[in-house]
């Protein structure tokens, strides 16, 4: 067994060939996206709002791993922090993009459309909150919040590197709990804003609770993919052990069963008591050729995760913990596209550049932002390492 | 089968560390470790008796299946093929409605046949005879059983690598 | 070797610096020699009640359910209140015992096993219920899917009524399996310290156990694979139940969010039972240095998170109903909130959603009898929860001349009163009859400092 090395620092460099790709990637993105307001206005927005929603989700992934690290004491996590702190670097670009969508909202949302709204008294009474100016105001609520909370989050989680220090454990813990309370509240009405108005008469109590799951998953797969390339390019591998590779795994299969719990509940429910305004959600998503996509959902976000992981062998293989991610983060990615796409295209989903360049470089500005974050923040002092090390040993599980 | 009677040492520690250190050395000294008793698990001793994971999982994965199957065989065959009936104008085929009943006897049976492998393996059964060897096994004490394999060494030896560990009582016993 | 971090802000998980030879002899203390002076007394009420509660079984088994107060409109309501009421509280004994487990939280080892008998107890009370509102409780047997005369007549799978049936049947086979899987050793120190016929009896149950390395190692592997699989069955059991109400068109029955709103309410209200248990429990059994202030906090967090989060679901539906633009949705909450159960409502929202705030502050937390208050409360409030959903979405359905109330009749009250009694009388018999306290899982935390050193020693070499 290789020793730590516990006086040197331990240091990221991004690799300087790859961050080049990922910044030439998400100019082209910027690029199609300019194009396609010019060229095709009614498609991009769809790419546009699948890639806004990942970004979020994934930025607000690592602000929940951090917090619930905290609140739940886990100091398992604690060798892993600087990933979930990077990634929360991507929300102020989020933002932007947020504030992008706000000259969108007439190609995608039907209830800005007032002749549609004159002529339906549901979306009559709905008018007070699914309006354009609340719309606004609340997205810019949404960000400000989110930015305050994520600062204040990633500031504590670099400061209180001792646990011995109780203050800031106590610190740690409040502003871990008000960002949860904040957060269930921002993000379920986030949820409905971003993706549920777009079917304006369709409604679930258990959406905003779908999306938190999906976020979950999308998250704790970046972490992994992170986690396991710092363990091949640098001397991480020391501070990320293969028990944190094994909780990472139980953690992925546990939230890949959650998500699929949360997807039956609403799913069986809506199937069961066949109400008109209900299932015309599931109208299209379940029929030819929709349906295809909705099997595949569940098969990359449950079935692969599910299968794969159920050894516990299988979670300290970086390799299949990587292939799994990975699968993880194409089926968060469809069931964006699930989401956004039968109401906008109809009975056929369209699939071309116009839907695919937007997340793909919205992907590759979010490797960029945290592959930077991290490469600023990852000198790791040495008796944090030795702390992280310390505690991946006396924590590790019994055989 | 008869087998010849073996000379056993018997160690009894007042607490699992002194008892694993007592085993590592046993070990590297070359004498067989043939079983520890204690009153709750003593962590790092498996690899010293050789004990290799369990296989108990596969139990479970046999349960499961089974479970799985069977009922959702069962509710799709008693259900629309058996006696099909229109209930509520479900289709006589309701997997969605299926789902649960399938789960619960999914867990149903791996739980009962994971529980049923573990007696089974561990010959657990009621009316089963115990020989304590020490009747505070199950309170505070941690018994050694050590077998020499060879005659180079004798029971002296052995008794004498164990009270270097701070065994508390120690003496040799005949196994059949 | 420095390097190892021996943490100066945790507390010791046992107070006292047992020795496990200690913990032994505490534990086997009442099994043996018999309980304090409080627990006849207890026994005795709890056998009144129970009687109580048979008497009042036995009077509407023979004269019908028309005893009940139930009418055409209001078809289910006491019954079916406490049927849920009483699967909740079961639900954080598995928690505690299972999912604990898996997240290898210690400081469970001292309440899982009488949790875990409260799991047991809770879901044989919840069963009577049902058993009794089929009216004919003798044919009880037709739920199951059997080869009969009628053709043959297959029950319907596709009824959550059935679902229960399955649901309620695996929870109880394993949650029991797994509660004696857990006592066999303890069964063990008690036969080997046992004489005569006591000793031929904890023989029989302790399955001949010797405290093998063999045995200890597929014994652990045995229990978490149980606790893998009871995890998600603990989530599946009150999702199915919520699906009782969720499945139907019923205006605030009929919700997305239910399954997973109704476990998180599960555990709520189960821990806040296992509070309420364990403060009167540590006291009357002394067994202050096992069940400490860490753990009755612990427990706390607990409560005030779910408490918050079945808070946010509350707030979910009300914002969800004027949402829809659904009328009857947007009725069925105004009349919650403003009819003539509002009293109901307003009870049960400050006893789940306001009162469990104040644990929140520590120095409440750590005030025990402010704890006991609040851990009543939620018990209380958490049956109005189901009463509220139950009764006043069913009280003025779609049909405005059918618009009734409901007031329940003596004889529901005496059956929900024997219904405690059976939970009492059985959790008071196992306090003296079985180790409350899982002596071999305790024995295991008694030294974190040690254990942790020397694994440390272990790897670094």
């Amino acid at each position: 067994m290789s020793h730590p090395n516990l006086h040197g620092k331990i240091e990221f460099t991004p690799p300087a060939r790859l961050m080049k790709i990922l910044a030439i990637v998400g100019i082209l993105g910027v690029l199609v996206f300019l194009g396609g307001l010019i060229l095709a206005p009614h498609r991009i927005w769809v790419g546009y709002l699948v890639a806004f929603n990942y970004l979020v989700g994934l930025g607000m992934a690592g602000g929940i791993f951090l917090a619930v690290a905290t609140l739940s004491g886990a100091t398992w996590a604690n060798g892993l922090r600087r990933i979930p702190e990077a990634m929360t670097s991507s929300i102020p670009l989020a933002a932007l993009l947020g504030l992008g969508l706000l000259f969108g909202l007439h190609a995608l949302y039907e209830w800005t459309h007032e002749s549609v709204v004159a002529g339906d008294k549901v979306l009559q009474g709905k008018s007070a909150y699914l309006n354009v100016l609340g719309f606004s105001i609340r997205l810019l609520v949404f960000f400000a919040i989110w930015i305050f909370f994520l600062r204040r989050l990633v500031r504590i989680s670099r400061q209180t590197r001792n646990e011995e220090e109780p203050g800031g454990m106590r610190k740690g813990l409040v502003t871990s709990a008000l960002f949860m309370i904040a957060l269930a509240i921002t993000f379920s009405l986030a949820s409905f804003d971003w993706l549920m108005s777009l079917e304006a008469h369709w409604f679930s109590t258990a959406f905003a609770l779908y999306r938190l799951a999906g976020v979950g998953l999308t998250g704790i797969a970046a972490v992994t993919i992170f986690a396991v390339g710092l363990r091949r390019t640098t001397s991480f591998r020391n501070i990320i052990t293969g028990s944190h590779l094994q909780d990472l795994g139980r953690i992925t299969l546990s939230l890949s069963v959650f998500w699929v719990y949360i997807w039956y509940c609403q799913h069986m429910l809506i199937w069961y008591t066949n109400m008109p305004e209900e299932t015309s959600y599931y109208l299209l998503r379940n029929e030819a050729p929709w349906n295809v996509l909705t099997k595949a959902n569940l098969v990359l976000n449950w079935l692969i995760p599910f299968l794969v992981l159920m050894p516990r062998a299988a979670c300290r293989n970086e390799t299949v913990m990587l292939r799994v991610a990975v699968a993880i983060m194409a089926g968060q990615a469809l069931d964006l596209f699930l989401q956004v796409g039968p109401p906008l295209m109809g009975e056929r989903p369209t699939f071309g550049i116009w839907e695919i360049i937007p997340l793909i470089s919205a992907l590759a500005l979010f490797f960029l932002v945290t592959m930077k974050s991290l490469g600023t923040s990852s000198s790791v002092r040495e008796e944090n390492a030795a702390r992280a090390r310390g505690w991946s040993t006396t924590e590790s599980p019994s055989p | 089968m008869k087998q010849r009677p073996v000379r056993t040492e018997v160690g009894v520690f007042g607490d699992e560390h002194t008892l694993l250190a007592a085993a590592k050395d046993c070990q590297h000294r070359g004498i067989d470790i043939v079983e520890a008793h204690s009153p709750y698990p003593i962590h790092g001793i498996d690899p010293i008796l050789g004990i290799r994971s369990s296989r108990l999982p596969y139990w479970t994965l046999v349960g499961g299946t089974l479970g799985l199957t069977l009922s959702l065989w069962f509710q799709y065959w008693s259900s629309a093929s058996d006696y099909p009936l229109n209930v509520g104008g479900k289709p006589f085929n309701s997997l969605p409605a299926f789902i649960p009943v399938t789960f619960e006897m999914l867990i149903l049976f791996a739980g009962l046949l994971t529980v049923a492998g573990f007696l089974l393996t561990s010959r657990l059964f009621p009316g089963r005879k115990t020989h304590p060897i020490d009747s505070r096994i199950t309170n505070d004490r941690f018994v050694l059983i050590v077998q020499r394999k060879d005659a180079s060494m004798t029971q002296g030896d052995i008794q004498t690598i164990l009270q270097h560990h701070g065994v508390l009582e120690c003496w040799s016993e005949m196994n059949e | 070797m420095s390097i190892i971090q021996t943490s100066t802000l945790k507390p010791p998980l046992i107070l006292g610096r047992k020795t496990p030879t200690q913990v032994t002899s505490d534990v086997c203390t009442v099994p043996e020699k018999g309980p304090g002076r409080l627990w006849l007394p207890a026994f005795l009420l709890a056998l009144s009640a129970l009687l109580l509660g048979i008497v009042a079984v036995t009077y509407q088994i023979k004269v019908g359910i028309g005893t009940w107060g139930l009418n055409r409109t209001v078809g289910w309501a006491f019954d079916i209140t406490n049927f849920v009421f009483w699967v909740g509280i079961g639900h954080a004994g598995t928690l505690i015992s299972a999912v604990l487990l898996l997240l290898r939280q210690k400081w469970r080892t001292s309440i899982n096993r009488s949790a875990e008998a409260m799991t047991i107890f809770a879901v044989m009370c919840a069963g009577v219920f049902p058993l009794i509102h089929m009216g004919r409780p003798w044919l009880c047997f037709w739920v199951f899917p059997y080869p009969n005369t009628r053709g043959s007549l297959w029950v319907n799978f596709r009824s959550p009524l059935l679902w229960d049936v399955f649901a309620i049947g695996t929870y109880f086979t394993i949650s029991l399996v797994f509660w004696y899987l857990g006592m066999i050793p303890d069964v063990a120190t008690l036969r080997d310290r046992a004489k005569g016929f006591r000793r031929k009896l904890y023989s029989l149950f302790s399955l001949g156990w010797n405290g093998s390395a063999r045995t200890w190692s597929r014994y652990e592997v045995t229990c978490l694979l149980l606790a893998a699989l009871a995890t998600p069955l603990v989530v599946s059991v009150h999702s199915v139940v919520s699906s009782d109400f969720a499945t139907a068109v019923v205006p605030g029955w009929h919700t997305t969010l239910f399954p997973p709103y109704f476990v998180v309410g599960a555990v709520f209200s189960g821990f806040a039972m296992v509070l309420t248990l364990m403060i009167i429990a540590r006291k009357v059994m002394n067994f202050e240095d096992y069940i400490t202030q860490r753990h009755i906090s612990a427990m706390c967090k607990v409560v005030v998170f779910t408490g918050s989060v079945v808070g946010g679901a509350y707030a979910t539906e009300l914002f969800i109903a004027w949402y829809s633009g659904s009328p009857y949705e947007q009725f069925a909450f105004n009349n919650r909130i403003s009819g003539p159960y509002a009293w109901a409502y307003a009870i049960m929202v400050g006893c789940n959603v306001v009162a469990p705030q104040l644990l929140w502050i520590r120095k409440v937390r750590e005030t025990i009898a402010l704890v006991f208050i609040i851990s009543i409360l939620v018990n209380v409030g958490m049956w109005f929860e189901r009463f509220v959903i139950i009764v006043a979405s069913l009280h003025r359905d779609f049909l405005p001349s059918s618009w009734t109330s409901y007031a329940p009749t003596l004889v529901e009250i005496a059956t929900f009163v024997g219904s405690f009694g059976l939970f009492f009388t059985l959790f008071l018999l196992f306090c003296r009859f079985l180790p409350m306290i899982s002596m071999n899982e305790v024995k295991t935390v008694l030294k974190p400092h040690e254990a942790t050193e020397s694994f440390g020693k272990d790897t670094l070499k």
